[in-house]
């Protein structure tokens, strides 16, 4: 048992050795190709968007509006950056703290409710910070955008200028902030009051009679996903330069549903799901780019495949081919005596 | 004085008042068997102590203090347990990790916790796992610790349900219903359970239970609701006898015992 329990953990630091170099090496790899950089950066972005959202299934809520928080962190940024004067890395920190603020004030009413009413009020909370940011000409400059959100400014590390202004190296700084973010989620999820959350997402009336403070984890849980949701908008703006509050901009309704489409792919029960799930599927929709009308479908059909065949998700495969295994091999001994089962 | 009183405490559901100006005081040390029929208020009264119900009017003393706007968290937290009238587990969890989450207020975790971690949280944890094998030992699980909680019989179930509100080494545990659907078997050895654990440990006891021959050896007083209202209070025998109580539970004219 612990054999193979020791197999199972060596693999798995392997397989995060390999993550690392690829990734890290990932420019060079594609040879400095622009657009699968871009892609790879606004990946890992999305990657941070989709687990601070899936953080928000330990108090078993589905929450669609995350992508109001990126927004918020998202105008945060540009704005703290073009007009408050601020250089990035301030900014950054500040906009997530600000989309962390905005959710811990909204946590409390919010999350006296449950289930769908918690995702509708979400859901209508991310539209209405939208629409304000497009009425809002003044200081968002509205359906026109926001243009020129400045790159993070140069950082002197060993005697050499690296400039963020090119997707080469934006990208290490992107996936450099969202590991930090991810591992910072982890610790949160895993650490050792695991336990809590498990019991309140299993009975939170229990867990509220045992002396957990039910309401206050999951404030902690909605303000610090946020905090994530935030970062990945911060993180965003500086890339794209510019913002748009569109319904067909990333901070619409279509992406909110997109964002758990992808979290429902890779498999919610687990940390690494919403990695798997949007790297599948961001690769998915740029192989079918050719035939981007129908891109909305084919994912569609690769998320209802997916509910069927794998419900813990791609992120449960290995999971799902050990039980899978271990039926046959239950049948194959059984088989030999020939239907004298004892059980 | 009582360690738990309640002073006029009513709670209503709409034009439902179903406990209404109800004047209780439960001892230090006593079990108190709390009967009468169906909806006559008696789950919900122990809703109102354990605050997962908001009273409507009234107060609740506990130890001195007026509990009555705690949250149950806070409850949990001066020390009132809670046995619920289903099995309430945790169903994603073995019976030893049942008790553990039971052990929560042990563990000085609160929500920040998440941002820190001590090797005194780790030393706390290894005590508190101790205690958790102690307690299954004493409602006799001891060797199902790694079996999921719910694919143990109801009557295991049941026994699990109390370990976990014992977990928290609660001053008062309330237990609603803990003899339902259990065999005479598994009756006793719940029954020696709650016995032992007040003798042992002084545990107030509240038990809310319809089967009237365990409240008769389990508890020295007995109190019988009707329509959310003290109809008599007593030593059990007392009230199973008294005329009231037959016309409440069997109406006027019955004739049976």
């Amino acid at each position: 048992m612990s054999e193979t329990k020791r197999g199972r953990t060596v693999a798995k630091a392997a397989a995060v050795v390999v993550l690392v170099v690829v990734v890290f090496l990932m420019p060079n790899i594609l040879s400095g190709n622009k657009y699968w950089l871009t892609i790879l950066t606004l990946l890992a972005i999305n990657v941070l968007l989709v687990s601070s959202l899936r953080s928000v299934i330990l108090i078993n809520e589905i929450s669609l509006g995350h992508v109001g928080f990126a927004l918020i962190g998202a105008y945060a940024q540009a704005l703290l950056m073009m007009k408050g004067g601020l250089t990035f890395w301030p900014s950054l920190i500040l906009s997530g703290l600000l989309a962390a603020a905005v959710a811990s004030l909204l946590g409390h009413p919010f999350l006296k409710v449950r289930g769908i009413y918690f995702s509708i009020l979400t859901l209508l909370t991310a539209e209405t910070f939208r629409l304000v940011v497009y009425y809002w000409t003044g200081l968002t400059g509205g359906s026109l955008g926001l243009v020129g959100v400045p790159s993070p400014e140069p950082v002197t590390l060993f005697g050499r200028t690296v400039e963020f202004n090119t997707v080469n190296t934006y990208y290490y700084l992107a996936v450099g902030v969202v590991v930090i973010a991810l591992l910072i989620l982890y610790h949160f999820e895993r650490a050792y009051i695991n336990f809590q959350w498990r019991a309140i997402r299993d009975d939170s009336m229990l867990a509220g009679a045992l002396g957990i403070n039910v309401v206050g984890f999951k404030m902690v849980n909605f303000t610090i996903s946020a905090f994530m949701a935030g970062i990945s908008g911060g993180l965003f703006a500086a890339f794209q330069h510019n913002l748009s509050p569109d319904t067909t901009s990333r901070f619409g309704v279509t992406m909110s549903i997109y964002l758990l489409v992808y979290m429902v792919v890779g498999g919610q029960t687990r940390f690494i799901g919403p990695l798997i799930g949007t790297a599948v599927l961001t690769l998915v929709a740029e192989a079918t780019r050719s035939i981007a009308e129908y891109q909305p479908m084919v994912t569609g059909s690769i998320a209802i495949l997916v509910m069927i065949f794998l419900p813990m998700g791609l992120a449960g495969i290995p999971a799902q081919i050990q039980t899978w295994l271990r039926k046959r091999r239950l049948r194959s001994a059984e088989a030999p005596v020939g239907g004298g089962t004892e059980r | 004085m009582a360690l738990l009183e309640t002073h006029a405490l009513s709670k209503n559901f709409g034009g439902l008042a179903a406990v209404s100006d109800l004047d209780l005081a439960v001892d230090e040390g006593e079990i108190l068997g709390l009967i009468g029929p169906n909806g006559a208020g008696k789950s919900t009264f122990l809703n109102l102590i354990d605050g997962t119900l908001r009273a409507s009017g009234g107060h609740i003393v506990f130890r001195g203090r007026d509990i009555t706007r705690y949250s149950p968290h806070r409850r949990a937290g001066l020390g009132i347990a809670r046995v619920f009238q289903r099995n309430a587990l945790f169903r994603s969890m073995t019976v030893l990790e049942n008790v553990l989450a039971g052990s929560f207020l042990h563990t000085d975790h609160g929500p920040f916790s998440v941002l820190v971690r001590s090797l005194d949280h780790v030393r706390k944890d290894r005590e508190v796992m101790a205690r958790c094998m102690d307690l299954l030992t004493f409602v006799g699980l001891q060797d199902k610790s790694h079996m999921m909680a719910t694919s143990l019989p109801h009557g295991s179930q049941r026994e699990l349900c109390v370990a976990v509100a014992l977990a928290s080494d609660p001053a008062v545990l309330l237990l609603d219903e803990p003899l339902t659907g259990m065999n005479a078997e598994e009756t006793a050895s719940m029954i020696e359970i709650i016995k032992t654990l007040n003798r042992e440990k002084g545990t107030t006891t509240i038990v809310v239970e319809h089967n009237v021959k365990a409240v008769l050896g389990l508890c020295a007083r007995a109190v019988v609701l009707n329509y959310g209202q003290k109809l008599i209070e007593g030593t059990p025998r007392e009230c199973v006898a008294d005329p009231a109580v037959i016309e409440a539970y069997l109406g006027a004219d019955a004739d049976v015992f």
